[in-house]
């Protein structure tokens, strides 16, 4: 994961602004609830999503963080890409992700979805990192990731989206 | 009515009834639908190019690749103990222990390597182990793509306690890269056999609950008996293998009947159904998972010391040229096997990987067609295909 | 142990005198074979594992995996092919239940052109095997069913098992040692 080297300016909470009066951004807001309740689309591709289904699982519950796993496009936010892409499976990723409404987010979890893992020399069938197709908002290395380091990067994207965290931007070095 | 398993046609009994509107037959066309590639079902990325009469499945084409990995290709330019980093993740990683195990009983074969007592005992006991959470995953995999979502928590549950094990042994929790050329790379600290035995036991505890919930369900049997009923000569016709095989009655598992490493001393029984279909193919795992939990408890009690790996493996083995070597091993999902051929060089000439779902996968348009299209699902989660090992 | 296990009556018993009755039965096997393919038939030697190893001229290879097939080896555990670079190795492997006798067999084919009749309707597993075959190395395979790509996309240009393959899309390939 992409060290900080700044937080951002922008306060987060509501500010007192008078006797008895506290103003919070209706941009602040929404952003606090579309944090706490990213739906999850469910794209398991390889031995990643087992680590995916462990955190959906009871011991790791993402349940409490307000995700939930749905199986369809349509009704998710956050693609969590989990597993090694392949150039027969690209055309299909790409496509569930525009079928998402915005906004919407995409975790690479995994090495092989954040830049091929150990498949970068001579497999002449994998694509090396999704991000190749879909842009990516938090990379979760590991191979597999443990839940933990899963509930990380879905807490990171939380503070991305809030505003508390700047989003990488690529080939810069935050 | 009496039904002759062993003959029975593979065409299904319980058929899907005629009804429908009074439509004129030309204004009822079959229909094309894509199972797959993206399923919310967990059985990874499988393409089902379904022909649908209503709900009724009436021809099927199963496409795969779209987890090919190019395991053999890169095996032609790794040395003989790298390619184990890529066995255990890029086929079969819910059976790492034994994907990893295949290769080295091939390579070491064909490099003529002997293993020490102790890493044998290791490699029996987290195989087992192994196939313990692998056919937990796949039953409550199962029960969730039926709607049980409660089965499969407490599937994850009693899994989560098995992986800890692996995690204290080796590191990892899913794709271990435990075993080396010549033994394993990892020992057991003194502490570990005695949460082994803790662990096992607490899983095979909680079995008669899953059992209430799950499979003692009259909605389980209503959806699972008589479904994708397989003969035993179809099976064996077909090339089935794994618990597959067994849930038809074909008492045949490589443990016993071509033991490899150290099987032959251990006792434990071979689970198998009469059926063939889905429910049986689900007790027979089920029972496996005791089976196994009893060759642990043997092993952990006889695990001998000494050292875990062969003295003086070469760090860059060249067998001569033109050796081959093939090795099988019964792996959660069936009979798996590695094929190695040498040309002289550090790096083998061709690693072949024969894998269990790849056979068993080629089945499923014999065993579905008939079938609505919620059991499609069932008998596709049943197979327990895991698409790293299809499509390698 | 529970009531409802039903244990079904055995079709394979064990045989402890199996591995007698494997070197007998190779030894059967291997005179079948060597009846079946007649003079094409290159080469025959046991391995340290006891698999029957046979090597046959190409256009014994129908003939050779009938006789196979036809003698109770309806195991099927793989059929591919090894890229020797002047030509191909296609190579199955059989084996049988009761008796556990393995016979790898194997036959030389030309890397292009090669026209190798099918075995998919001796052995269905081979169905697949065949189809992954033609996708990695080209090899054509007369008579099967349903000859496409298994693996690799339909449009995929070339076949990547093959040792001259040249991997347009991605160029990194450094050496290791």
């Amino acid at each position: 994961m992409v060290p900080l080297t700044r937080p951002t300016a922008v306060p987060y909470g509501p500010l007192l602004t008078g006797p008895g009066f506290a103003t919070h951004s209706v941009q602040q807001m929404i952003e606090w609830a579309r944090s706490h309740s990213l739906w999850q689309m469910m794209f398991g591709l390889a031995c990643c999503a087992i680590e995916m289904m462990a955190a959906n699982a009871s011991l790791y519950d993402l349940d409490r963080f307000g995700v939930m796993p749905r199986g369809s496009p349509r009704q998710s936010d956050l693609l969590i890409v989990s597993g090694t892409v392949t150039y027969k499976v690209a055309g299909m990723v790409e496509r569930v992700y525009q079928q998402m409404a915005e906004p919407r987010w995409v975790i690479a979890m995994g090495d092989c979805a954040t830049a091929g893992s150990l498949y970068y020399h001579d497999a002449y069938s994998v694509v090396k990192g999704v991000d190749q197709i879909v842009p990516v908002d938090v990379y979760v290395s590991g191979c597999p990731p443990r839940p933990e380091a899963l509930i990380d990067g879905i807490l990171e994207l939380e503070r991305i989206i809030r505003g508390e965290e700047p989003r990488p931007v690529a080939g810069s070095d935050q | 009515m009496p039904v002759d398993h062993d003959n029975a046609p593979s065409a299904p009994e319980r058929l899907v009834p005629e009804e429908g509107p009074d439509l004129p037959p030309e204004d009822i066309q079959d229909f094309l639908i894509n199972v797959g590639p993206h399923h919310p079902g967990t059985h990874g990325v499988l393409r089902l190019v379904t022909r649908l009469d209503g709900e009724k499945v009436v021809g099927l084409d199963v496409r795969i690749g779209y987890m090919h990995r190019s395991l053999e290709k890169i095996a032609e330019n790794r040395s003989y103990h790298q390619i184990i980093a890529f066995t255990d993740r890029t086929a079969d990683y819910l059976a790492a222990m034994h994907n990893d195990w295949v290769y080295c009983l091939a390579a070491e074969q064909l490099l003529g390597i002997k293993v020490p007592e102790r890493a044998e005992y290791l490699r029996v006991i987290t195989g087992e182990i192994n196939r313990m959470t692998s056919h937990l995953l796949s039953i409550g995999a199962l029960g969730l793509d039926s709607g049980a979502t409660t089965y499969f928590l407490w599937c994850f549950a009693a899994r989560e306690k098995l992986v800890h094990l692996f995690e204290e042994l080796c590191g990892a929790r899913l794709t271990y890269v435990f075993h080396r050329l010549g033994g394993v790379g990892y020992d057991a600290h003194p502490g570990w056999v005695e949460k082994a035995h803790q662990a096992v036991h607490g899983v095979i505890e909680e079995l008669p609950r899953f059992r209430t919930l799950f499979h003692d369900n009259y909605i389980w049997h209503l959806r699972s008996k008589d479904v994708s009923r397989l003969s035993r000569a179809e099976a064996l016709r077909l090339g089935a293998q794994g618990p597959l095989l067994r849930s038809t009655g074909v008492k045949w598992d490589l443990r016993r009947d071509i033991p490899y490493s150290i099987y032959d001393r251990f006792e434990f029984d071979i689970p198998v159904g009469t059926t063939g279909d889905v429910y049986d193919r689900t007790e027979v795992r089920f029972e496996e998972i005791i089976e196994s939990a009893k060759i642990v408890r043997q092993a952990l009690a006889d695990l001998p010391t000494g050292p875990v790996i062969a003295q003086r493996v070469p760090r860059l083995p060249a067998p001569p040229s033109g050796a081959e070597a093939y090795a099988r091993l019964e792996s959660p999902r069936g009979e798996i096997g590695c094929y190695l051929v040498s040309d002289g060089s550090i790096k083998p000439r061709r690693m072949k990987w024969r894998g269990a779902s790849f056979h068993n996968l080629a089945m499923l348009s014999e065993l579905a067609v008939g079938y609505t299209l919620s059991d499609l699902i069932n008998i596709v989660g049943t197979l327990d295909p895991v698409m790293g090992d299809v499509d390698r | 142990m529970s009531p409802r296990r039903k244990t079904g009556p055995d079709a394979v018993a064990v045989d402890e005198t199996a591995p007698a009755a494997g070197r007998d039965r190779r030894a059967e096997i291997a005179v079948l074979l060597a009846s079946a393919a007649g003079a094409a038939l290159i080469e025959q030697r046991t391995e340290t594992d006891g698999t029957l190893y046979a090597r046959v001229a190409a256009a014994a290879w129908r003939a050779a995996a009938a006789s196979l097939a036809g003698n109770g080896l309806v195991r099927l555990d793989f059929l591919t092919c090894v890229d020797w670079d002047d030509h191909f190795a296609l190579t199955l492997q059989v084996y049988e239940m009761e008796s556990r006798a393995v016979v790898r067999l194997v036959a030389d084919i030309p890397r292009d052109g090669a026209d190798v009749p099918t075995v998919s309707d001796l052995w269905p597993a081979a169905d697949w095997e065949e189809r992954e075959t033609f996708d990695q190395f080209g090899v054509v395979f007369t008579g099967h069913p349903d000859l496409r790509r298994i693996l690799n996309p339909e449009r995929w240009d070339g076949h990547p098992l093959r040792r001259d393959y040249v991997d347009h899309v991605d160029i990194t390939r450094p050496q290791y040692f």
